[in-house]
């Protein structure tokens, strides 16, 4: 992604460079800024690794009015704001410019308030995923969008990008949790959105804000819906002998009555490559032999619902020529089975560098695109895992590639777009759960015309007129 | 006032065109069942989706159904059916309510309102089961938002942020829905007489269970009366009921803990498939505000503060009748006939302790007069009209319709 065309910084920020950095570190507290180059190195980009640009300087705010006193010097000194959670995003949403401040909510941390009587809870956006459904565990509860990253990435990042994950199947994103949001518009203003009651009136602004990657305003703080925890949850791990037959298994369970609360699908060369790492069991090396594809399903219920509904799953894999199924019984047999989907990426990991990509398509091109992916990156000597969340729409092609490579990494490049635009060819879209970004902010012409790219633009200008908030993202320069 | 039935998404752009050229206003309309809610538009034209509409698409196994903003609800629900399918919604039907029966209502203006049902508090509102959408901006651009999946992150996300928007930011033409299966079985456990206080506190203890509640409500009892079947009207008391929605393995085991948890509450009966039908389409229709004619209010709230909310408003109108769905999350309230509505004390509970009010059903009057949305403070309202302007800049589309000047 070398090739990408950046936003021109400002010759008049940088020229000021020493005197702005001196100047914000005075207005917001030396405790809360960084200026030294070996610390802005840090938050010079995030998950998303072919961009990257030591900024201006990164504050690390505390409190709302710490975030209000950086967005007036910012406005003073016309500088680019990057709003950042963890750094966790796969599209660069918080990669940096040498003209900008990172504005890292990491400190922002605290929950607000536990309320159990109308099942929400109210933190900062600082907060962690994970440490939202950690708090209130024992009480039966849970916060469902759990993406990946789920331990490290924070819930203004999850706003940022609607952010998903296993669960999203029953439980939706983070936009149906989201139930009220604090956030600072870039003239400083304090918005309240909502609260513990679910409804909005008038133009729902939540809902320009979540997914709008930190263009629209500063969120810090909200309130989330948490659900109570389902009595149990069991996996049942399917093998195909064919990736056609696990696609139609996965639309035969969609239209079944069950709605699994996960369902994970992992191709031919998943498992060949997780082999060595992961424990299929004695029993199934002959079975695996015959598997091209594996579909991992989990259900939720009371014993007695989960061994009824498992029963269903198990009649309509039998009757898409599964080669095997393997139910867990109890607790540690569920452990076991995601355990081989956890141990997947790590085992992908040892192997080579990795490129995850992430569209959506339309869930009956599933079996075409699958054969096609691996062609693209065929043509460019990649090899390519397909391991997604199925039943969502979500396609995540994982490339294997040698990053200390040129030319490996020029194909990788090639190979995405190439990707992308076939997702956008057979109905698709460019992201189900990582964003735009940077990383795909130029096919962003290709998804959309420019009637639909002045709209979103205008939006934009609506919230922040000043184009001071993560510009030069989600949408073409030249379109802005 | 002529009414204009373009026949595509085209047609209706290039009116759209030309009423910026000649500075007309537009009113948007689908059947025109909810025309009288909200405030009463003032346009030179009425614009209407009845001739966009029929199914586009319906992919049962993909669980997704493409449809044109103007197909009536029945004639989808009807498709739905046939597969063993349904809305996850559960969208209101107000044609009782605001005496519009003959109106069928259209997919598009339930979107345009987001107004859902009992379901909501398990499944979410409208607004998380719209897919996609295509609609023609003030501009008289076509704009295409979201996709055909469920999780989508390209760009803002317009699907979103357009439902419930009332027809003031853009025309809808074209919609694509999430569909989810029809439960297999339903029971509904039915208390009598419990006050609203404990009745709130009965429903939110169901909805922290792992049992999947999919519909939570309480009626006062001068409601009860007017209920379709006898067994639910014999008691002349209040009501409340907890419905389950699930397979046949599963939804009689629930049944079982949830009246070994709530037992302590009193008496309760247990209503089967057909009898639940029954009481979940009088909720649906809101049966029970059909025989009168006061003003109606639908007040979002946190649940734990709804009984303090009603009775703040009793206080000034004793008279006030509610329900509450969603556990208390959602009320609807009806107010004694009077000139504001009692919209002073209605607005003041709600912003006193956290919600938002809309005046459902009054006379144009006094919809003309009050505010029938939840006013909204300064900083909020001028970015309302910041994104007003963004799509509607001539001010073409539904004018005056959520507030004065949007």
């Amino acid at each position: 992604m070398s090739s990408l065309n950046i936003r021109k910084p400002s010759e008049k920020v940088l020229w000021n460079k020493v005197k702005l950095q001196l100047e914000l570190k005075k207005h917001i507290g030396s405790d809360h800024v960084i200026i030294d180059t070996e610390g802005c190195n840090i938050y010079s980009r995030d998950a998303y690794t072919s961009y990257r640009q030591t900024p201006l300087a990164v504050v690390l705010p505390e409190n709302d009015p710490q975030v209000i006193d950086t967005l007036q010097f910012c406005r003073t000194y016309e500088i680019p704001i990057i709003p950042r959670g963890a750094g966790t995003s796969l599209s660069g949403c918080a990669s940096a410019y040498e003209d900008a401040v990172v504005l890292c909510l990491s400190r922002m941390n605290k929950i607000v308030e536990i309320d159990y009587e109308n099942r929400t809870v109210t933190a900062q956006t600082g907060i962690t995923n994970f440490a939202i459904s950690e708090t209130i565990a024992e009480q039966g509860f849970f916060y469902a969008p759990n993406p990946a990253s789920q331990m490290s990435c924070t819930l203004g990042g999850n706003i940022g990008t609607n952010a998903g994950g296993i669960n999203a199947l029953k439980y939706g994103t983070t936009s149906a949790h989201i139930l009220g949001m604090k956030f600072i518009t870039i003239e400083g203003d304090v918005i309240q959105l909502g609260g513990n009651f679910g409804d909005s009136i008038g133009y729902d602004l939540g809902a320009f804000l979540i997914g709008s990657e930190g263009q629209l305003g500063i969120v810090t703080e909200a309130t989330v819906r948490i659900i109570p925890k389902a009595e149990n949850a069991r996996p049942m791990l399917i093998g195909f002998e064919t990736e056609k037959d696990a696609s139609k298994c996965i639309a035969a369970i969609m239209r079944s009555r069950i709605t699994p609360s996960a369902m994970e699908f992992m191709d031919k060369t998943a498992i060949q490559i997780s082999r060595p790492t992961v424990d299929y069991g004695p029993s199934d090396k002959e079975q695996l032999k015959n598997t091209d594809a594996l579909l991992l399903v989990e259900v939720e219920g009371s014993e007695t619902e989960i061994t009824a509904q498992l029963n269903v799953l198990e009649g309509i894999a039998f009757e898409h020529f599964h080669t095997f199924t393997k139910i867990s019984n109890t607790d540690e047999d569920a452990k076991d089975l995601w355990q081989i989907r956890r141990n997947l990426y790590p085992a992908l990991c040892k192997q080579a560098q990795t490129y995850i990509i992430d569209g959506t398509i339309p869930a009956n091109t599933l079996p075409d695109v699958l054969p096609k992916v691996r062609h693209i990156c065929a043509n460019y000597n990649l090899q390519v895992i397909h391991i997604f969340h199925a039943g969502d729409g979500t396609l995540k092609p994982i490339i294997l590639y040698n990053s200390h490579d040129a030319e490996d990494s020029a194909n990788v490049t090639k190979a995405v777009s190439e990707i992308l635009r076939l997702c956008l060819r057979v109905g698709g879209y460019l992201s189900g759960e990582h964003g735009i970004g940077l990383e795909k902010r130029d096919l962003m012409q290709d998804q959309f015309g420019p009637h639909e790219i002045g709209q979103q633009t205008r939006i934009k200008h609506a919230f922040d007129s000043r184009e001071l908030l993560n510009p030069g993202k989600v949408f073409p320069v030249n379109m802005v | 006032m002529q009414t204009l039935q373009p026949n595509d998404k085209n047609e209706l752009a290039s009116i759209i065109r030309d009423a910026k050229g000649e500075n007309v206003r537009l009113e948007i309309i689908g059947s025109g069942s909810k025309r009288a809610i909200g405030r009463p538009v003032e346009a030179n034209y009425r614009v209407s989706s009845a001739q966009m509409s029929g199914i586009t698409l319906y992919q049962p196994k993909q669980r997704m159904l493409s449809v044109k903003a103007g197909t009536h609800l029945d004639v989808i629900e009807d498709a739905l059916e046939k597969y063993q399918q349904i809305l996850g919604f559960e969208p209101v039907n107000l044609g009782g309510i605001l005496n519009t029966r003959e109106k069928p209502e259209t997919i598009g203006g339930i979107l345009a309102t987001n107004i859902s049902g009992s379901r909501q508090i398990h499944t979410g509102s409208a607004k998380n089961h719209l897919l996609s959408l295509r609609g023609v901006n003030g501009f008289g651009q076509i704009i295409n938002a979201g996709g055909d999946t469920i999780k989508h992150v390209t760009g803002y996300d317009l699907r979103r942020a357009l439902t419930g928007t009332w027809g003031t930011l853009v025309f809808m033409t074209d919609i694509t829905l999430r569909t989810l299966p029809k439960p297999e079985q339903t029971q509904t456990l039915i208390f009598s007489g419990l006050l609203d206080v404990l009745a709130i506190e009965l429903m939110n203890k169901a909805m922290a269970t792992p049992y999947e509640i999919s519909g939570a409500m309480h009626l006062q009892a001068p409601l009860v009366k007017n209920l379709t079947t006898e067994q639910n009207r014999a008691t002349g008391q209040s009501l409340t009921a907890l419905r389950l929605e699930n397979f046949s393995f599963s939804t009689p085991c629930r049944m079982q803990k949830l009246q070994d948890l709530l037992g302590p509450f009193g008496d309760h009966i247990i209503l089967d498939d057909d009898e639940s039908h029954d009481f979940w389409s009088d909720m649906r229709t809101l049966k029970f505000f059909h025989n009168s004619k006061g003003p109606l209010w639908r007040i979002a709230a946190a649940p734990n503060m709804a009984s303090e909310i009603v009775s703040a408003i009793k206080s000034h109108h004793p008279e006030s009748i509610a329900a509450y769905d969603c556990a208390g999350g959602i009320i609807w309230l009806q107010t004694p006939l009077r000139s504001d509505a009692g919209a002073s004390e209605v607005h003041r509970a709600v912003l006193n302790r956290g919600g938002n009010a809309t005046l459902i059903r009054a006379d144009k009057e006094l919809r003309s007069n009050t505010y029938v949305f939840q006013p909204v403070d300064t900083q909020i309202k001028s970015l309302m009209k910041r994104i007003k302007m963004a799509f509607d800049p001539f001010g073409i589309l539904n004018p005056g319709r959520i507030y004065e000047d949007i």
